[in-house]
C-alpha cells in the first residue's frame, strides 16, 4: 500500500502540475444575450452557504444544451477571476483558497455565460456565501451500488473536505472469499475521532471490527438470547461503551411505487457493549416494541432512540405485514444513563411522531445538546428509500422545529443527517439527484434554520453523475482513520 | 521469394476465412450480445476501476475493443488483424527462413490462433456473467503481448536476453497478467530449442524463472494489489472462469493448449513432415478443436436474437424466431408470449408456438436462468417496471453496466416517470462508443395499460420471474382492463387450476360479447368443461374444427392408454401431432416453474 501511495502521490503531483499549467482562464464573452434566470448549473451551487475550508465548488452546464461555459467569480475585494473548460468550471485549489479567504463571512458573486455554436447567454449572477464556520476536515461514507439483495464490490472511504482526496478505509475484497462475498457496513466513530471506531463485516469472516485506542480487533456480538449481533451502533461520547440495536430485518419490493423497496424489522432491541470487558448487557428488550437507532447525548447522560409498537395481527389489520407496513411508525424516545452504574433510566418520549402520521429514524444530537436532527417520513424507518423523507431538526429545550425546508427536497428522500463537531453543518444523504443514487449534501445550520444544501464538491463535477455508486452513512470526522487497510484486513481475518 | 511469401500468407488467409465463417456465419448474434453485455465507459473512473487488477490494462483494452462487435464484422476484422500479428510473430519465433524450416511449418503458427478462436466460441452462457472483463479481446491481446516479448528476447543478444524478464515480469505483470507468465514458459522453450551458442547462461534463466514466480506473488500480496484478496487477485491474472456460484477449468483448456502450441513453435524445426501432411494435420486440429470446444445450441443464439428484437419492440421478429423451434428455452417462451401479448395473439397462437420450454443446455456448473438472460426485459414488458429496475440493479452489481442494462434502465425510468434517473443512464450511454445516440422507444400502450391496471403492493419474486408472473396474472381476476383479462385467462390456463380458470374465462367471454373466442381459449373451454364442468349463463361458440380436433385428440389418448402406455410415453408419442394444442400442454406439458 505504501508503494501505491507513493506512486499515486507522485502521479497526482505530476497531474497536478500539468493541470496547473492547463488551468483555463478564458476571456469573458463580449457579445451575449442576457437571460433573466439563474443558470442551471450542476451541482446547484446557486445561493448556497459553504464552509470557509471547503474544496472548490466545481460545476458544469448540460453538455446536451451547451458546448461552452465561462464563469466569472468576483470576491468582496473586487477581484475577478474567470474559469471555463468546455462546459465545466474547474477551479484550481490554490486559487479557490484565495477566493474563500477573501470571501469569509461575506459572499462571492458568480456570473455564468453559456455558449452554444458561438452564441452566448449571460445568466443572472448568483451569490455563494462563505460562512465563518469551518466544517470538519474529513467525512467517511460507504460506497455501494444501490442494489437490493445482491452486492459485489463495496468500500468504506474517507474524503478530505478541504480537497478532493479520497481514500479507502476498508473494502470487501481484501479479506473475503469471492464465492461467499462479504458485506461491510455501519462505520461509526466515538465523538468524531477515529482512535475508537467500528464497522461490521458480514458473511465471510463476519464480526464487528472495533478499534479501541487505535487497535483493531474483531468481536462477535451475537450473544446468547439476542435477536441478532449488534446492528446500528452508537459510541458513548467519552466511555468505551457502544449502544447497538439488534434487529431481525426483512425486505420486500414494490411493484409500482418508485420507492422500490421496503425494509422493516420484525423484532428489535437495544444492547450495550462494554468494549474493555467484552460484555453485552440489554438496554431494552420489550417483545411488544421495536427499538432501533440509538444515539447518545453529547455529555453521555442520555440515550436517544426510535421505537414503535411491534406489529401484531389483530382485527384492525389484514394480518399481513405486506399490506400493513405503512402502519409502523416510530417515535423518538430517550433514557437517562448513569455512567457510574451503567444503568439506564425509564423511557420518556421526546417526539411523538406517530400522532402526526409520521415516523422518525436515525436521530443525532448537536454537540451543544440543544438540537436533535433525524429523518422523518410517513412510515417505517428505511427513509432513504422513502421519497417523502426529510431531515428535520428539533430544538430540544422548547420542543419546536427549526426551519429545514431549504435543505430538503419535496420529491426525493433525505436521510441519515448528522451534525458537524462544531454544530454548524448538517450533512445528509439525499437521493435528489435522480431518486436512486444517494449523494452527500451539506447544509449550513445557524441555530435558526438549515440553509440550502449543497452537493459534496468533486474535482470533476461530472463525477457526481458517472459514479454509479451510492454514498451511504456519511459521517463527520475531525481526523482521518489511523488504521491502515492492512490493519483492518488482519483483524478481519483473525 | 514472392512465392515463398505467398505460401506463408496463404495458411493465415485460409484460417481467416474459416474464422469468419465460424464467427460471422454461426455466432454473429453472440458477438453482438458480447458487446451488449460488455461494460465500457470512456471515463477516468472506469479506467481506474478496470486497471486495478493484475490483468487490468489488457482487460481495459479488451473492454474497449469488445464494443466493436456492435458491428460483428468490424469486431471480427479487428480480431483478425491482431491474429495476423500473432501469426507473423509466431513465424518469427520459429525462426522462419533461417534453416531447416519448410513452408508447411508455417501452418503451426496457426495453432495459437485456433486456441483463441476456440476460447471465443466456447463461452456459452458465461456470456451473461463473464468474470473476466473484456474477455473477447483481452486474451488475444495477452497472447500478442507474450509473443512480442518473446520476439524481442529472441532478437536480443544472448548476454542481454535475461533483461527481458525484468520488463516482462517486473514491468508488465501488473498490467498483463498471464501474458508475462507465458513469456517465461516461452523463454524456457527458447532456451531448450536453441543451439548451445545461442543460449543464455542457465543461472540467468533460473533467475528469470525465480522472478516469474516471486514477483507476481509480491505484487499481489504486498505491493500493487494488497487491497484485494490474495487468491482472487492471483486468479484475476489467469484465464479462469469463476463467479460466486460456479468455477470451471473447462474454459481454461484452450489457454493451456495455447501455451503448448506457443511453446511448440520453438521446436517446429524438429518436426520432419511433408508440407502437405503438416498442413493437413494442422487443418484437422483447427477444425476439430473448433468443433469440440464450440458451444453449439440454437436456443442460446435464438434467445439473443429475441432479446435484441425485444429491445426494438420488434414483435414479428420474435415470433419468426419462436416459430423456428419446437423446443424453445423458458426465456424464449416468455419473450414469445410478450410478443403475442403485443400482437394480440396470445389466445390464438401461444400454444402453437410451444409453452413447455426446455431447460437451458448448460454443459458446466454455471447456474444460469431467465433472471440473468432477460428478466428486466420480461418484467418491463409485463408492466412490472419496479421489478425490471430491481433486476437491472441486481444484475449490474455483478456483471457491469453494459449497454443492455443501461438501455433497460432508461426504458424503465421513462415508463416510471423518473426522468432524472433516465438522464443519468443516457449520460452513461453517451460514454460508450456505439450507443451514445441511442434513445428509448416510447413506452408502449400495452405497458401503460398493465402499469395502470395494478395497484402497488410489496412482495417478492423469490428470484423466479416466470413463476411470479404466472401467479401474478392468474390471480388477477376482476380487472377492467381487456389486456389483463386476456393475461388472466392465459395464465390461469398455464396454471392449470380450474378455480382460477373459470372466473377468468367467464370475464373474458363476457368481454368478447359472443365473438368467436381465440383458438386456445376454445380448446381450454372444451377440456375444462369436460373435466371440471362449470355452469355458464351463455353459449360458448366453439368452431367445428376445434370440436373435431378435440374428439380426435381424446380418441388418440384413449387408444394409447388402452395399449398400456404410461402418461410420459403418451406425452412423448403425441407430442409431434398435438403439441400445438392446449390439451397437450395441459396433460403433458411442463408443470414445474
Amino acid at each position: 500500500m505504501k508503494y501505491i501511495h507513493a506512486l499515486s502521490t507522485l502521479l497526482m503531483m505530476v497531474i497536478g502540475v500539468i493541470l496547473q499549467g492547463c488551468t483555463s482562464h478564458p476571456s469573458v464573452p463580449q457579445a451575449f444575450t442576457p437571460c433573466d434566470t439563474l443558470p442551471a448549473i450542476y451541482p446547484d451551487y446557486t445561493e448556497v452557504t459553504v464552509p470557509s475550508n471547503i474544496a472548490p465548488l466545481n460545476f458544469m452546464l448540460s453538455d446536451t444544451l451547451f458546448d461552452a461555459c465561462v464563469a466569472t467569480i468576483t470576491t468582496p475585494d473586487g477581484e475577478e477571476r474567470t474559469y471555463g473548460e468546455g462546459t465545466k468550471v474547474i477551479i484550481p485549489e490554490d486559487e479557490w483558497n484565495q477566493i474563500l479567504t477573501a470571501s469569509v463571512g461575506k459572499s462571492m458573486q458568480v456570473v455564468v455565460y453559456a455558449g452554444q455554436d458561438g452564441q452566448w447567454k449571460r445568466y443572472n449572477p448568483f451569490q455563494v456565501h462563505v460562512a465563518k464556520d469551518a466544517v470538519d476536515p474529513y467525512i467517511s461514507y460507504r460506497l455501494i451500488q444501490p442494489a437490493y439483495g445482491l452486492y459485489d464490490k463495496m468500500n468504506i472511504s474517507q474524503r478530505k473536505l478541504t480537497s478532493f482526496d479520497e481514500s479507502v478505509i476498508f473494502n470487501n475484497q481484501v479479506a473475503c472469499d469471492q464465492k461467499q462475498g462479504q458485506c461491510i457496513n455501519c462505520h461509526s466513530y466515538q465523538n468524531y475521532t477515529t482512535s475508537n471506531m467500528l464497522f461490521h463485516v458480514r458473511v465471510t469472516n463476519g464480526g464487528t471490527v472495533i478499534v479501541s485506542d487505535g487497535q483493531p480487533r474483531k468481536v462477535d456480538l451475537k450473544r446468547e438470547g439476542l435477536i441478532s449481533a449488534g446492528v446500528y451502533p452508537a459510541w458513548h461520547p467519552t466511555l468505551p461503551l457502544i449502544a447497538f440495536s439488534t434487529d431481525k430485518t426483512h425486505q420486500w419490493f414494490h411493484t409500482s411505487d418508485i420507492n422500490k423497496i421496503e425494509v422493516f424489522d420484525d423484532a428489535s432491541d437495544l444492547i450495550l457493549y462494554d468494549v474493555k470487558n467484552d460484555k453485552v448487557t440489554t438496554i431494552c428488550a420489550d417483545t411488544t416494541r421495536l427499538e432501533v437507532f440509538p444515539t447518545w447525548s453529547p455529555d453521555g447522560s442520555c440515550l436517544y432512540y426510535c421505537s414503535c409498537t411491534r406489529w401484531e395481527p389483530d382485527s384492525t389489520n389484514s394480518g399481513d405485514y405486506r399490506l400493513d407496513y405503512k402502519s409502523l411508525r416510530y417515535n423518538l424516545y430517550r433514557r437517562t444513563f448513569d455512567s457510574k452504574t451503567l444503568k439506564f433510566g425509564p423511557e420518556e418520549i421526546v417526539y411523538q411522531a406517530d400522532s402526526l402520521g409520521r415516523s422518525v429514524s436515525l436521530p443525532r444530537i448537536s454537540p451543544d445538546g440543544c438540537f436533535i436532527t433525524f429523518a422523518e417520513g410517513d412510515y417505517g424507518y428505511f427513509n432513504i428509500w422513502h421519497k417523502e423523507s426529510d431531515v428535520r431538526v428539533l430544538h430540544l429545550p422548547t420542543g419546536t422545529f427549526v426551519d429545514t425546508q431549504e435543505m430538503n427536497t419535496p420529491l426525493y428522500a433525505e436521510s441519515y443527517p448528522s451534525f458537524s463537531s462544531n454544530g454548524r453543518w448538517i450533512m445528509c444523504a439525499s437521493r435528489r439527484d435522480d431518486g436512486n443514487y444517494s449523494r452527500v449534501y451539506l447544509s449550513y445550520f445557524d441555530g435558526k434554520k438549515a440553509h440550502k444544501a449543497f452537493l459534496l464538491p468533486q474535482a470533476d463535477p461530472e463525477h457526481n453523475i458517472i459514479r454509479l455508486l451510492s454514498y451511504n452513512r456519511p459521517e463527520f470526522m475531525t481526523e482521518p482513520v489511523q488504521c491502515t487497510l492492512e490493519d483492518f484486513a488482519n483483524a478481519v481475518k483473525k | 521469394m514472392l512465392r515463398n511469401r505467398l505460401s506463408l500468407i496463404l495458411p493465415f488467409v485460409a484460417f481467416a476465412l474459416f474464422a469468419c465463417a465460424v464467427l460471422l456465419g454461426y455466432y454473429p448474434d453472440m458477438l453482438y450480445t458480447a458487446q451488449d453485455r460488455n461494460e465500457f465507459f470512456a471515463t477516468q473512473e472506469f479506467a481506474q476501476q478496470t486497471l486495478h487488477s493484475p490483468f487490468g490494462l489488457l482487460s481495459y483494452l479488451g473492454c474497449y475493443l469488445t464494443q466493436f462487435f456492435y458491428y460483428p464484422a468490424l469486431g471480427v476484422g479487428i480480431l483478425l488483424v491482431l491474429w495476423a500479428l500473432i501469426y507473423v510473430l509466431g513465424l518469427r519465433l520459429m525462426r522462419f527462413g533461417e534453416a531447416e524450416l519448410k513452408v508447411g511449418h508455417a501452418a503451426l503458427a496457426l495453432l495459437p490462433l485456433a486456441c483463441l478462436l476456440a476460447s471465443l466460441t466456447e463461452v456459452g452462457y458465461w456470456i451473461y456473467t463473464l468474470p473476466l472483463r473484456g474477455y473477447w479481446f483481452s486474451q488475444t491481446l495477452a497472447c500478442l503481448v507474450s509473443m512480442l516479448l518473446l520476439w524481442g528476447a529472441q532478437a536480443t543478444p544472448v548476454k542481454y536476453r535475461s533483461l527481458w524478464f525484468v520488463l516482462a515480469v517486473i514491468g508488465l505483470f501488473s498490467f498483463t497478467g498471464w501474458a508475462s507468465l507465458l513469456f517465461c514458459l516461452g523463454m524456457v522453450a527458447m532456451q531448450l530449442a536453441s543451439k548451445p551458442t545461442d543460449r543464455m547462461p542457465w543461472y540467468q534463466l533460473a533467475g528469470g524463472i525465480l522472478i516469474t514466480i516471486v514477483w507476481p506473488l509480491c505484487v499481489v500480496r504486498y505491493l500493487v494489489f494488497s487491497d484485494m484478496d490474495f487468491a482472487t487477485a492471483l486468479k484475476a491474472a489467469l484465464p479462469y472462469f469463476e463467479n460466486n456460484t460456479s468455477a470451471t477449468l473447462h474454459h481454461s483448456y484452450p489457454f493451456m493448449l495455447l501455451a503448448l502450441s506457443t511453446l511448440l513453435l520453438f521446436f517446429a524445426h524438429r518436426i520432419k513432415m511433408k508440407a502437405w501432411m503438416l498442413c493437413s494435420a494442422v487443418a484437422v486440429v483447427i477444425v476439430g478443436m473448433t468443433y469440440l470446444f464450440s458451444f453449439k445450441d440454437d436456443n442460446y443464439l435464438a434467445e439473443m436474437r429475441m432479446n435484441r428484437a425485444a429491445m426494438d419492440d420488434d414483435w414479428q421478429s420474435i415470433l419468426v424466431e419462436a416459430s423456428k423451434t419446437k423446443t424453445p428455452s423458458r426465456t424464449m417462451v416468455l419473450l414469445k408470449n410478450i410478443a403475442l401479448m403485443n400482437t394480440g395473439e396470445l389466445g390464438s397462437r401461444s400454444f402453437a408456438l410451444e409453452n413447455s420450454g426446455v431447460e437451458i443446455n448448460n454443459p458446466d456448473s454455471l447456474q444460469i436462468n431467465s433472471m440473468l438472460i432477460a428478466a428486466p426485459m420480461i418484467y418491463y414488458n409485463y408492466g412490472k417496471v419496479m421489478y425490471a429496475i430491481r433486476w437491472c440493479m441486481e444484475n449490474t452489481v455483478g456483471h457491469g453496466f453494459s449497454p443492455y442494462y443501461l438501455k433497460m434502465y432508461v426504458r424503465c425510468a421513462l415508463a416510471s416517470g423518473e426522468r432524472k434517473f433516465m438522464n443519468r443512464y443516457l449520460h452513461m450511454l453517451g460514454k460508450t462508443t456505439f450507443h451514445a445516440d441511442w434513445r428509448p422507444r416510447p413506452t408502449t400502450p400495452v405497458i401503460r395499460e398493465l402499469q395502470e391496471s395494478f395497484s402497488d403492493v410489496i412482495d417478492s419474486d423469490h428470484n423466479n420471474c416466470e413463476r411470479y408472473l404466472i401467479e401474478n396474472f392468474s390471480l388477477a381476476a376482476g380487472s377492467s382492463s381487456p389486456l389483463v383479462k386476456d393475461l388472466n385467462l392465459f395464465y390461469a390456463m398455464i396454471y392449470r387450476d380450474p378455480k382460477l380458470f373459470w372466473p377468468a374465462f367467464h370475464a373474458f367471454a363476457l368481454m368478447s360479447k359472443g365473438a368467436n373466442l381465440p383458438l386456445h381459449y376454445q380448446e381450454a373451454y372444451l377440456i375444462m368443461q369436460q373435466n371440471f364442468p362449470a355452469q355458464l349463463p351463455y353459449q360458448v361458440g366453439i368452431t367445428q374444427a376445434v370440436s373435431q380436433n378435440y374428439k380426435a385428440f381424446g380418441q388418440t389418448i384413449a387408444s394409447l392408454t388402452q395399449q398400456g402406455m404410461s402418461k410420459e410415453e403418451i406425452g412423448a408419442a403425441t407430442r409431434d401431432a398435438w403439441h400445438h394444442t392446449y390439451w397437450w400442454y395441459l396433460m403433458y406439458g411442463r408443470t414445474m416453474y
